[in-house]
C-alpha cells in the first residue's frame, strides 16, 4: 500500500499543533457538558452568612427559652430585637441570599438562660476577630458594633439571670 | 472643632488618641458630681493607661499623636448624680462607636487589644445606665 498520503499529512500538521488541537478539543467537549459552576463566594460573604445563620439559630433557641421560663422572656425578647436588627444590618453586606432561619435546627446546648448568655460573649469574641480579619471598613465597623451589643446582652442577661 | 474622618492608619490612631484625650476630661468632670466617684476615677485610669499605649504605638509607627486640649464638649450636661451617670454611659458608647470605627485601620498586632478595649466599654457604659442597645453611637 501507498503511504504517501500519509507523509505529507505528517508534514502539513506538526506534532505540536495536533497536540493543542486534541487539547483543545477536549476542553471544549468538557465545557459543553452538564457542569454546574458555583459562583465563588468570598470569605467575606461566607463570613457574613455564617453570622447570619449563628444568629437565626440563636434567636430561635431564645425563643424557646422564653417559652420555657416566662420569667425571662421580657429581658429575651430585647436581645432578641436587637439580634434581629443585627441580622438586619448585616443582610445589607452580603452579596448572596441570605438562608432562611431552619426552626428544625440542633438547639441542644443552648436552651438555658445561662447557656444564651455565654452564646452572646462568645458572639462578641468571635465578630470582633472578623471584624479585624480584613474585611471592608464598613462591615468592620458594623461588626464592631454588633459585638459591642453583643457583651452588653451578656452582662444584662447575666444581671437577669441573678 | 472638626473631627477628621477616619481613613487610613494615622487617622484611625489620632482619633482614638483624642477619644481618649476627651474620656479622661469628661470623666473628671463627671467624677465631681458624682455621690460615688470610685468608678469614675477607674475609667480615667483605664483611659490613660490606653492612651498611652496608643501614643506609643503612634511613635512606633512615625505618627506625631495629635496633644490633649484644654477642655472637649460632654456628652450630655453634667450638674449632678444621675447626669453624671447619663454622660458616662454616652461617653462610653461614643468611645464603643469609635474603636468600632478604627478596628479595620489598626495594625493587626494591635487589634485584639483594642477590641478588649471596645467591650470595656460597652459594658461600662451598661453599667453606668443599666441600658443595652443594638448599636453604640458616635
Amino acid at each position: 500500500m501507498n503511504n504517501t498520503y500519509v507523509s505529507s499529512f505528517q508534514i502539513d500538521l506538526p506534532r505540536r499543533a495536533f497536540i493543542a488541537l486534541i487539547g483543545g478539543s477536549a476542553l471544549l467537549i468538557a465545557s459543553c457538558g452538564n457542569v454546574r459552576v458555583e459562583p465563588e463566594v468570598s470569605a467575606e460573604e461566607a463570613g457574613i452568612q455564617a453570622i447570619i445563620a449563628e444568629k437565626s439559630k440563636f434567636i430561635l433557641a431564645a425563643n424557646s427559652v422564653a417559652a420555657s421560663y416566662p420569667i425571662y422572656a421580657s429581658p429575651l425578647k430585647i436581645v432578641i430585637e436587637h439580634n434581629e436588627l443585627h441580622i438586619e444590618a448585616l443582610t445589607k453586606f452580603a452579596l448572596l441570599a441570605v438562608p432562611q432561619s431552619d426552626a428544625s435546627a440542633t438547639l441542644e446546648g443552648l436552651l438555658t438562660l445561662s447557656r444564651i448568655s455565654a452564646q452572646c460573649s462568645a458572639f462578641s469574641t468571635k465578630h470582633l476577630e472578623f471584624a479585624c480579619s480584613g474585611v471592608n471598613p464598613e462591615l468592620s465597623r458594623t461588626l464592631g458594633l454588633i459585638a459591642g451589643s453583643e457583651i452588653m446582652h451578656h452582662a444584662f442577661l447575666n444581671a437577669t439571670a441573678a | 472643632m472638626t473631627i477628621p474622618p477616619v481613613i487610613d492608619t494615622e487617622s484611625a490612631l489620632q482619633d482614638l488618641v483624642s477619644s481618649c484625650h476627651g474620656a479622661i476630661y469628661a470623666y473628671g468632670v463627671v467624677a465631681a458630681q458624682l455621690t460615688q466617684s470610685e468608678n469614675a476615677l477607674d475609667a480615667i485610669a483605664r483611659y490613660r493607661i490606653k492612651r498611652d499605649q496608643l501614643i506609643e504605638l503612634c511613635v512606633k509607627l512615625g505618627i506625631t499623636p495629635a496633644p490633649a486640649r484644654a477642655a472637649y464638649e460632654l456628652p450630655a450636661p453634667v450638674k449632678d448624680d444621675v447626669s453624671a451617670k447619663v454622660a458616662a454611659a454616652l461617653l462610653e458608647e461614643r468611645a464603643c462607636a469609635h474603636w468600632a470605627t478604627a478596628l479595620s485601620y489598626l495594625p493587626k498586632a494591635a487589634s485584639r487589644s483594642e477590641s478588649k478595649f471596645l467591650q470595656t466599654c460597652a459594658l461600662s457604659s451598661f453599667k453606668w445606665s443599666g441600658v443595652i442597645k443594638a448599636f453604640s453611637s458616635a
